[in-house]
């Protein structure tokens, strides 16, 4: 048995840049897009009720889980989920559960760009006002689609959207290339703080809107996000719908924390670590994602309008509205170009720093089970990608994103997320589960979180799943409502997933015969990454 | 703003701030008290 070691040796230079580049991994569109919509449709204020319970029953847990499975692994150069499992499980079905972590990232990957592509073009064209003149929700709804080759080509020509998207990628790859510390983290350190830097500004130019022309405020637009419906604290929905934003809002079940995590030493505490990045990014989302969309859609369309937007999806609110509100803020300040230019640019690096991470656990597999050069194997996904993003561009139209949003970025990660759960905590044990979190901890986790860990997490995640089978998944897979037209497209779009899943599964297959791996034996200890975090790396960056 | 509204608002705001604020003072604090590497090691990376 041999491992493939001298070729993957990296790690975190500082802590600040690892919570960073978590936190960075965790906010995303969905911050700035999604919660502000799911808050305002499910009882608004009173959301936050079991969106806060969410959080911790859920949220936190998965987070230490996610974060203790990849350091565990981290002791046996282990950062793609095929090995982590394995190391916990010692069983040959272990590698290959492992797959889904391979397979919904790379997934998520091909079709998260092609969208962070859009917030690249858009950024471009709000700064050289392409899109000025067009000052109804109609007119800029029309120059989207056509941005996503549906209907007008006359706006945009096909090239635009391949141009954007095969740049976007570029730069992911190129960072990717760049590796864990030349590349993630100096993205995270930059990026983050812009990212910050461009919500407050945004946020606080929002707040000081005057009355928009039907006399509506920006205050009415939190009323709208906030005023509690204690009503609906009784529908299960609501309780569901709140424990799916926390859910995506974390980037758990996706396999790039853990990845991220596997390159930490038993010195690194990860308890407290893991608490800070899910801080930062509720931070994100609770104070910046909540004060900008929809405040400024009610400002301008008022309550109802604003209604009608949300209703018609977080696309149309991001790309659509919000280039009519800022031509209608450049009437009176001559300054709309250069907050749609911060919108974009926002949205851009919520992107960026989430999208390096998806194709973090393909690289590390590579890398360490078959010895290849981080840079080959990432421009080879960044190839795979283009391709794959490309026929996501023409197949717009025919739901092929939709179709991979559900199966990968919806549905997989709440599946692989009840795999991990069960795996880390029942079948490695909850005390050792327990011990190994808090293995270099700067602080003791409350004891009932234990009990939470155990029982109550696994349970929450299966109800979620349970739930999302009945209602969404069983008839999506039955190709009910689904338009006889569409029906190809969908078919189709299902079977490139599952030649990812085949391809994926006969790779690891390889992996283990090439390497020799016993499944009943497990992988030699190699011994713990040495820490590249030195103690006074956090007060060195903070001050 | 109703005042509702307002409280649900303010509430969300300071969970999510305090737990950040906790979260990273706590990190500095703990990182005061440890006591610097003495061999002053130069670590790996990329």
């Amino acid at each position: 048995m041999n491992t493939q070691t001298s070729t993957a040796h990296e790690a975190w230079s500082t802590r600040v840049g690892l919570i960073l580049a978590m936190a960075g991994n965790a906010v995303g569109l969905g911050n700035l897009l999604r919660f502000p919509v799911q808050a305002a449709s499910n009882g608004g204020g009173s959301f936050m009720i079991p969106y806060f319970i969410a959080l911790l029953l859920l949220g936190i847990p998965l987070m230490w889980i996610e974060w203790g499975l990849g350091r565990h692994a981290g002791q046996y150069r282990k950062g793609h989920v095929p090995g982590m499992f394995a190391t916990i499980w010692r069983h040959p079905a272990a590698k290959y559960l492992g797959v889904v972590g391979m397979v919904i990232p790379i997934a998520v990957l091909v079709y998260y760009t092609y969208i962070e592509s859009w917030t690249l073009a858009f950024a471009w064209f709000s700064l050289t006002r392409d899109y000025w003149g067009r000052e109804t929700q109609e007119a800029m709804t029309q120059y989207l689609r056509s941005y996503q080759a549906i209907g007008d080509d006359s706006i945009h020509a096909l090239w635009k959207p391949f141009a954007f998207f095969s740049l976007t990628l570029v730069l992911n790859i190129w960072i990717l290339s760049k590796g864990i510390a030349g590349g993630i983290e100096k993205l995270a350190r930059v990026g983050m703080p812009i990212l910050f830097l461009l919500a407050v500004v945004l946020a606080i130019t929002v707040l000081l809107l005057p009355p928009g022309p039907g006399g509506a405020t920006p205050w009415q637009g939190l009323e709208f996000i906030y005023r509690p419906d204690l009503s609906r604290l009784d529908e299960p929905s609501v309780w569901l719908a709140a424990a799916g934003q926390i859910f995506f809002t974390l980037s758990v079940g996706m396999g790039t924390l853990q990845t991220y995590a596997s390159y930490l030493s038993k010195r690194d505490d990860i308890a407290l670590s893991g608490v800070a990045t899910a801080a930062t990014n509720e931070t994100a989302e609770v104070v910046l994602g909540g004060t900008i969309a929809i405040p400024a859609a009610v400002t301008f369309f008022g309550v109802a309008g604003a209604t009608a937007i949300a209703q018609s999806g977080a696309f149309n609110l991001g790309f659509a509205t919000m280039p009519v509100v800022f031509q209608q803020i450049d009437r009176m300040v001559p300054v709309g170009n250069l907050l749609g230019f911060a919108w974009f640019g926002l949205l851009f690096f919520a992107g960026i720093t989430s999208s390096v991470a998806m194709a973090t656990p393909v690289v590390a597999f590579f890398r360490e089970e078959f010895g290849f050069r981080r840079e080959p194997v990432a421009w080879s996904i960044g190839a795979l990608a283009l391709l794959f993003g490309l026929w996501h561009i023409l197949w717009f139209e025919h739901g092929m994103l939709d179709e991979w949003d559900y199966w990968a970025g919806t549905f997989g990660l709440v599946l692989f997320a009840v795999i991990e759960t069960i795996l880390f905590v029942w079948v490695f044990r909850p005390d050792n589960a327990w011990r190994s979190i808090h293995e270099g901890a700067d602080i003791r986790i409350v004891p009932l979180y234990k009990v939470i860990m155990t029982y109550v997490t696994p349970v929450y995640l299966v109800v979620l799943l349970a739930w999302w089978g009945v209602r969404d998944a069983l008839p999506l897979l039955l190709l009910e409502n689904v338009p006889p037209e569409r029906v190809p497209y969908v078919i189709v779009s299902r079977g490139v997933l599952v030649a990812f899943a085949v391809a994926a599964l006969v790779l690891v297959r390889l992996a283990w015969r090439r390497n020799g791996y016993d499944d009943r034996i497990g992988f030699p200890l190699v011994g713990w990454r040495e820490s590249a975090l030195p103690p006074e790396s956090v007060a060195k960056a903070v001050v | 703003m109703s005042t509702g509204a307002l409280v649900f608002m303010l509430a969300s705001w300071s969970f999510v701030v305090g737990l950040t604020v906790w979260s990273f003072g706590k990190i500095l604090q703990v990182q005061k008290r440890k006591p610097v590497d003495p061999d002053k090691e130069v670590h790996p990376t990329a």
